[in-house]
């Protein structure tokens, strides 16, 4: 994506002398976080010079030094962000689980191709839209995350005789417990899939990733009392979703209706995840009728 | 209206075990690390961040990087831009003429002077600068980030977190002057995602904060990190201290540490805590009572063995007192206070 020379040069003299990037180093980068930011559009200078202006320029020149191999470059961001990613590693895991993967990072942040002008570093996915630390924390987040998933799929169940063998299900005592807990999760699930994905996110960050409502506010950009009052409204909406769709496609009476949300204590009963809704094509259908 | 108000609640925890339930990923493709730290920093917008949010509302694995990335947060401390040329400028280097011609070349625009001033040494040792020598080691304790001390958590001064069941008519009050209050900032434009530039003002200089409401001194309590982003919201680790100042645990999410040296050094005592601990309270240099989110109540009557306490509701605490190892009283997010005097057999 071109960009005006002079804007270049007038971002450059700014940031990029700092660690003696090359400008055109320094141009190449503009030019591959602009191409991403605007893919597929046709932005106007005005837009792309906005842009270029609000993304962290000296993070990006500190990064292009890195790539370049810029001792001065290394020896900062040493200074600079190694202890905050080994702090980061230790949040994700206070046993330290997780510091083989900032090591790891690290290792690739240098870059260990040989061969080549260019070290095959990780600094090139950074485009400066974040600071630096926000984005070595995402990276890191990423691996763990998907380490724990992956390790989620391939761990055995446990031998029957273990202790952590999942006991196996006690005989319904209430049958009628059972299939009300049975449709009140069906009805949870057809109510959640029918809200809008932002009340969706609201929900998932607050229960799912247990974030706290400031956490929660700063993702969706509203006041963290707002999103107490939207998830409050939400789970009102879904209380009432839940309650219709008992009444009207499981013809259950008032009394049964009451009788679902009292079996809801501790024990929310076994949870079949082949029931779990698929979101897409439940977020086809209508959106919650609200005038019923 | 109670019997709503109950179903609400049960909804609730509902909602709790169905979202934690492992759920598949959205079909279209994940954001990556590069968009969601853009995201995070303020740094999409347009459709592009209605994209990610509507992507992320679907994707149990986004939600999960989401998670993970708000539990770093409170571990990095960002230093201002002005004390980082000062650790530059600290920097023990064996070639120090190389440092000051450097220093001397930086740009007069960038409105560094010449020569740092004293003072800018100890600020730079504040920020908690390792030493050259051994940089895989982590800053010191006293550099950590910063803590909330708590002597006591007086439930009368934390007022519970905002939270989802305040239908009862006598919070009303109470939520009119939050919404008045969201309202108000939500005008002067303090609430709309943090762009960099207005990150890097608060960064270098105090907000100038409207006075903080008892509504919002409640939240600071229960808020995990210390963003830029939010002028309202303090640092995660929570700080216990006994009625010996030397004798202190420390709350960082699921974690308890413990001191007895206030504060120089901690020793892990709890690990994986079923949930986000909120607030702790430590009458003595051996008890200590700490809640947290989902009814979670633990107590230690040695110091370093903590135990779970049986508490009657699955709801987020937010504050505890307690004046022995028997006698505690909680007060939930909602405003409910639960009191205790046989260790947590019953509750009232």
């Amino acid at each position: 994506m071109p960009i005006d020379p002079h804007l270049i040069e007038r971002l450059y003299r700014s940031t990029g002398r700092r660690w003696r990037v090359p400008i055109r180093r320094f141009t190449e980068a503009l030019e591959a976080s602009a191409s991403r930011a605007f893919a597929g559009q046709l932005p106007k200078p005005k837009e792309v010079e906005r842009y270029l202006t609000a993304l962290h320029l000296e993070d990006l020149a500190l990064a292009c030094a890195c790539i370049d191999g810029n001792e001065d470059a290394w020896e900062y961001f040493v200074h600079e962000q190694r202890p905050l990613l080994y702090r980061a590693a230790d949040a994700l895991d206070p046993t330290g689980g997780a510091r083989d993967l900032a090591d790891s990072l690290y290792a690739e942040l240098f870059g260990f191709r040989e061969g080549t002008a260019e070290r095959g570093s990780l600094f090139r996915y950074f485009h400066g839209r974040s600071s630096l630390t926000t984005w070595l924390r995402a990276v890191l987040a990423q691996r763990h995350v998907d380490r724990l998933r992956s390790q989620r799929r391939v761990e055995p169940l446990p031998d029957e005789e273990s202790p952590a063998a999942i006991p196996a299900p006690q005989p319904a005592i209430d049958v009628d417990r059972n299939r009300y807990q049975g449709l009140i999760q069906q009805a949870l699930g057809q109510a959640i899939a029918g809200l809008p994905p932002r009340d969706r996110l609201r929900l998932a960050c607050y229960y799912s990733q247990e974030m706290t409502l400031a956490e929660t506010g700063r993702l969706l950009g509203e006041h963290e009392a707002s999103s107490s009052r939207h998830l409050a409204r939400t789970r009102s909406v879904i209380r009432a979703e839940v309650e219709r769709r008992l009444r009207n496609e499981h013809g259950l009476t008032d009394p049964e209706i009451a009788r679902c949300f009292e079996c809801v204590t501790e024990d929310v009963g076994p949870l079949d995840l082949g029931r779990l809704i698929d979101a897409g094509p439940e977020r086809k259908e209508s959106a919650l009728d609200r005038s019923r | 209206m109670n019997a709503l108000h109950d179903r609400d609640r049960r909804v609730e925890r509902l909602l709790r075990q169905w979202l934690k339930t492992p759920r598949r990923t959205a079909p279209a493709a994940c954001l990556d690390a590069e968009t969601i730290a853009a995201w995070v920093d303020g740094g999409l917008s347009g459709d592009a961040l209605a994209m990610a949010r509507s992507h992320a509302g679907d994707c149990a694995r986004c939600q999960a990087l989401l998670g993970a990335l708000a539990r770093t947060e409170s571990s990095v401390a960002q230093p201002a831009p002005a004390p980082r040329r000062w650790l530059w400028w600290a920097l023990p280097l064996t070639a120090g003429a190389t440092a000051v011609a450097l220093w001397v070349a930086v740009p007069a625009d960038r409105g560094a002077p010449a020569t740092p001033p004293p003072a800018a040494q100890e600020q730079a040792a504040d920020v908690g600068t390792p030493a050259p020598a051994s940089l895989d080691t982590p800053p010191p304790a006293a550099a950590r980030p910063r803590e909330k001390e708590e002597r006591v958590t007086d439930a009368q001064k934390a007022p519970p977190d905002r939270d989802l069941a305040r239908t009862d008519g006598s919070r009303k009050d109470a939520r009119l002057e939050t919404d008045r209050l969201a309202a108000a900032q939500e005008a002067a434009g303090r609430i709309t995602p943090v762009s960099r530039d207005r990150a890097a003002a608060q960064s270098r200089e105090a907000p100038a904060a409207p006075p903080e409401t008892a509504l919002e001194a409640g939240n600071r309590a229960n808020a995990r990190s210390a963003a830029p982003l939010a002028a309202t919201t303090s640092t995660a680790a929570i700080v216990v201290v006994s009625p010996d100042p030397s004798v202190r645990w420390r709350l960082l999410g699921p974690l308890v540490e413990h001191s007895t040296n206030g504060g120089s050094t901690w020793a892990a005592v709890l690990s994986g805590a079923p949930a986000e601990l909120t607030a702790g309270s430590a009458p003595s240099t051996t008890i200590c009572w700490v809640v947290g989110r989902g009814g979670g109540v633990l107590r230690s009557t040695d110091g370093r063995s903590f135990s779970r306490v049986p508490f009657p509701e699955m709801i987020d605490l937010s504050a505890v007192r307690a004046t022995d190892a028997r006698t505690a009283s909680v007060t939930a997010a909602d405003g409910r206070v639960f009191s205790t005097t046989d260790g947590g057999a019953t509750w009232h």
